[in-house]
């Protein structure tokens, strides 16, 4: 096996949940259902941020929070580097503080801003859900760009941390984002906080070759990152990581957005439909219902008559 | 096992459509005969056994009538008939099956067939010819998992010889289709001459021809076959002929080229075979005619080297050479020969019939090409696709327009529905799982989250992050959890439970699963059960599975311990097919007994009514 000199150089994007309302309502329930408050989730996913780039000096980090109607970058280790550095020269120990300080700080201001979305659009019903599909176009994006420059480049993978339920209306978009990431070959990995398992992102690690996991003990966040998703792309190669045991590859339907077992594909497009439709709602297939039955049926009966 | 003859009310039909004539159908070994109840309506019908090829049934669904095609080899002609019900046809389904099994039999006497059948009971008398019994035996012994099969089910018993290779037709079948090997085409190798064998002692020159060689001539060398064809059987015998072809070969080898000729002004036939080969010609400006026509060849001629003086190989050297020079009557170099013998090999049509002789190969060959020429004479229209060629290789490419994509497109009808409907429907569906935010409102919960995020303090380290007695618990749960999982659900975990079983459990194991394989197929097929014999046949079969079921829980219980988890997995789907089957078998038992005892019951007022009577 050839090895790459940036075989293990990972540029990881993170995708961090910070819906407020999944995290304030868990915080009223007193941490009942998930196990983790949120300063404790940050915490940790900060502490992992500064794992990755200690693992490797030349690793990069995106993070890319997740609202429930906006998200936005927060952090990009290649932007941030000549600030960094011109710290660094100051106080070794500023560094990691500091980058910790950044993504605060523009943590702070992303709440603010989401918190002006919601009051703009009081829509009660979806704040529940996160707008994944985005953050997750968002960093398909980013990655493109960096795969785009010149070698070599780091390998790049995604890793969502998520708390808040699938918002079956973005299955499409989601989707459509996950099959270009397998294209690209960029695995994602999907670390799943909240009550249930995610269909999506179980869908999204089995196509794309990443890890799915929904840790047991959610207060112990910290270590299953680096036990398990800090590994990069070449290590996992000889590592044995968990193993899902099935995926929910259910999908939703394109008419009513609905989570179905079992609906309705179009022959041209492959549209899910939750119920029988006379032309097909994205490409006009008309489905004409021939009685094929009834003919066959009429021919067979036709003899002994 | 002396085959009684069936006797069954049939009505034959003429045609799929018809009511059909009632009459009476008669199989015996002799054949099929049915005689028309009312010898006016129709004309009695005698197909003899040997006739018949093979006979179709219609499905058994009740409401429906019973059918069965017969088929025969005279003329492709068939025979419908049709049953008063199912329970009459079996008799004559199976009766038509025994007469096609005897038919296989080939022409053994009936009385020959029942002795060797007395002798050798376990073979159900089904006794075969040769041809087909090789290759039965041979499939056994390239397959020893069949041979095993076919010991156990076969030879204990269970199946009769015809009804284990009844499911397996069509492993005899591509056995037979094995036989008719692929046909040989030309060598491609040059043999262009024959090479004589010179006797040092003597002054005898040697040459052997073998049919082969002979058609290789032939084809290569249109001169000699046409010489071959005019003069052999009327001028000259076929062994003159061909010393004088040798001569001829001869000469020419050993560079004596001008006695070559001189001979050839004496002797007519001689000259023959050192003639320029008009046929080769000929059939050389047919090809040009389907040559791309935009290659100019008369343009390469400048770069043909080979016609000059002095370049090019020359078969044998010098003394050619100088014969060109000479612009002497034979140009023949050895491009010309490879170019040749090349097409010939191309053309590869090997003669059907056996090469046996010379007069034979030269005849066949001569058919061979009269049936190429007439198909060049069928396509007369060559001139004319000669032109539509030329304008075809002559296009210009860009004056066409763009090339159809090899795909379609995927045009979505309605974009901005097709986004915007990801929004809209969004807020309708939403509230279905909004439990949560029933409880809590959304601005309570906002508040709660900022607070917490301004109680947040990255500068704050926490110490330890995750409590040690967590951060144990989570690693060794993590570990069981990944070496469990690895353990029993594998991508390819089943293969590997198979491979690491011991050879002997595997093997048992395989064989296990092979025997019932069949036994069940057995088993289904034989229902319904309409006739006694094939509730004989399922019973036995039933009780066949029965020690199958034994012998598994047996090997269950001798393996290994740490394999004996793993083997129960694996015979897990076999034991569910076979209860399935003992289920269905128990259930038909079931339903049988009741509707006989129904039957009885219903019988039972007649009685009663009788015995009133007599009383």
């Amino acid at each position: 096996m050839a090895r790459n000199p940036t075989d293990d150089v990972s540029q990881v994007v993170l995708l961090l949940d910070v819906n407020p309302f999944f995290w304030g309502a868990d915080a009223e329930r007193l941490n009942g259902s998930v196990g983790i408050t949120f300063d404790q989730y940050f915490q940790h996913a900060l502490m992992f941020l500064n794992g990755i780039l200690l693992l490797n000096h030349t690793n990069k980090i995106v993070v890319i929070a997740t609202g429930s109607s906006t998200c936005g970058f927060l952090y990009d280790s290649t932007a941030t580097e000549n600030i960094s550095e011109s710290i660094t020269s100051k106080g070794k120990t500023k560094s990691q503080e500091s980058r910790s300080e950044l993504i605060t700080q523009s943590m702070q201001e992303f709440v603010s801003k989401e918190e002006e979305a919601v009051k703009a659009n009081p829509d009660s019903s979806k704040v529940q859900y996160s707008n994944f599909s985005g953050s997750l176009a968002m960093a398909l994006c980013y990655i493109q760009r960096v795969l785009r420059e010149p070698l070599p480049h780091p390998q790049p993978r995604i890793l969502c941390l998520q708390g808040s339920p699938d918002a079956p209306y973005q299955y499409i978009s989601v989707m459509n984002s996950i099959f270009s990431a397998q294209r690209n070959g960029i695995p994602i990995d999907a670390c799943v906080i909240g009550n249930q398992h995610s269909a999506f992102l179980q869908q999204a690690s089995h196509i794309t070759g990443g890890i799915y996991m929904k840790p047991p003990q959610p207060d112990g966040l910290f270590e299953y990152l680096m036990m398990i998703f800090a590994t990069d792309l070449f290590s996992r190669q000889f590592l044995q990581l968990p193993r899902p045991v099935g995926v929910d590859f259910r999908a939703s339907c394109f008419c009513h957005k609905k989570t179905i077992d079992m609906g309705y594909v179009c022959s041209v497009c492959l549209s899910i439909f939750c119920k029988h439709h006379q032309t097909c709602s994205t490409c006009g297939a008309t489905f004409s219902k021939s009685n094929l039955t009834a003919i066959t049926g009429m021919k067979r009966k036709a003899p002994p008559s | 096992m002396d085959m009684p003859p069936v006797t069954v009310r049939a009505k034959f039909l003429a045609n799929p459509k018809d009511t059909g004539i009632a009459g009476v159908l008669m199989i015996n070994v002799q054949g099929l005969k049915w005689t028309p109840n009312d010898p006016t309506s129709g004309v009695p019908l005698d197909v003899k056994s040997s006739n018949i090829t093979t006979h179709q049934c219609s499905k058994e669904v009740p409401g429906k009538k019973a059918f069965m095609k017969v088929l025969t080899d005279v003329e492709g002609r068939s025979y419908m008939f049709e049953f008063q019900n199912y329970d009459e046809r079996a008799p004559a389904r199976d009766a038509v099956s025994n007469v096609l099994a005897r038919n296989k039999v080939g022409g053994s006497a009936p009385a020959v067939a029942s002795a060797s059948s007395a002798a050798k009971p376990t073979h159900g008398g089904d006794q075969l010819d040769p041809v087909e019994m090789g290759r039965r035996m041979k499939l056994l012994q390239q397959d020893p998992d069949l041979l095993k099969l076919h010991q156990q089910l076969v030879g204990g018993n269970v199946l009769s010889e015809v009804e284990f290779w009844a499911t397996r037709k069509n492993l005899l079948e591509d056995e037979q289709g094995g036989a008719q090997k692929q046909r040989t085409g030309l060598r491609s190798a040059m043999l262009a001459d024959v090479r004589p064998l010179t006797d040092g002692r003597s002054n005898k020159v040697t040459f052997n021809l073998t049919p082969e060689i002979i058609h290789q001539i032939f084809a290569e060398k249109p001169a000699v076959h046409r010489a071959f064809l005019m003069n052999v059987p009327s001028k000259m015998t076929e062994s003159a002929f061909w010393t004088k072809y040798c001569r001829a070969e001869y000469l020419y080898r050993t560079k004596n080229s001008a006695a070559a000729a001189a001979e050839a002004a004496e002797d007519e036939d001689l000259a023959v075979f050192t003639r320029d080969d008009d046929i080769i010609a000929e059939s050389a400006r047919h090809k040009i005619q389907r040559v791309d026509p935009t290659l100019d060849m008369a343009a390469d001629l400048n770069d043909d080297y080979l016609s000059l003086p002095g370049h090019g190989v020359l078969r044998d050297g010098a003394k050619e050479s100088v014969e060109m020079n000479e612009g002497g009557a034979r140009k023949r170099t050895i491009i010309h020969d490879i170019n040749r013998h090349a097409a010939v090999v191309l053309e590869g049509s090997p003669l059907d019939t056996e090469l046996k002789d010379t007069t034979t190969v030269a005849h066949a060959l001569a058919r061979a090409l009269q049936k190429d020429i007439a198909n060049e004479a069928a396509d007369r229209g060559a001139e004319k696709r000669r032109t539509e060629r030329i304008s075809l290789m002559t296009e210009m490419e860009d004056l066409q327009g763009p090339p159809p994509s090899s795909f379609v497109p995927l045009t979505i009808q309605d974009p901005r529905n097709y986004f915007d409907s990801q929004q809209s429907t969004g807020l309708e569906g939403g509230t279905t799982t909004g439990s949560n935010s029933a409880t809590v409102s959304p601005a309570v919960m906002l508040s709660t989250f900022k607070a917490q995020l301004k109680n947040f303090q990255p500068k704050r380290q926490r110490d330890p992050a995750i409590a040690p007695d967590l951060a144990f618990k989570i690693l060794t749960d993590m570990t069981q959890h990944i070496a469990s999982s690895r353990h029993t659900t594998g991508t390819a975990a089943e293969r590997n439970i198979l491979e690491s079983l011991p050879r002997a459990t595997r093997d048992e194991l395989l064989q296990h699963s092979n025997t019932a394989n069949e036994l069940l197929r057995h088993f289904w097929a034989a229902y319904p059960l309409t006739n006694k014999a094939l509730i004989e046949k399922a019973t036995r079969l039933k009780d066949a599975m029965a020690q199958l079921y034994n012998r598994i829980q047996s090997m269950k219980e001798n393996a290994a311990t740490d394999a004996r988890h793993q083997l129960s997995r694996l015979l897990q789907p076999m034991c569910q097919t076979l209860d399935a089957a003992f289920a269905h078998f128990e259930g038909e038992a079931a339903k049988k007994a009741e509707a006989v005892k129904r039957a009885k019951i219903a019988a039972r007022p007649n009685l009663n009514i009788a015995l009133d009577g007599v009383s």
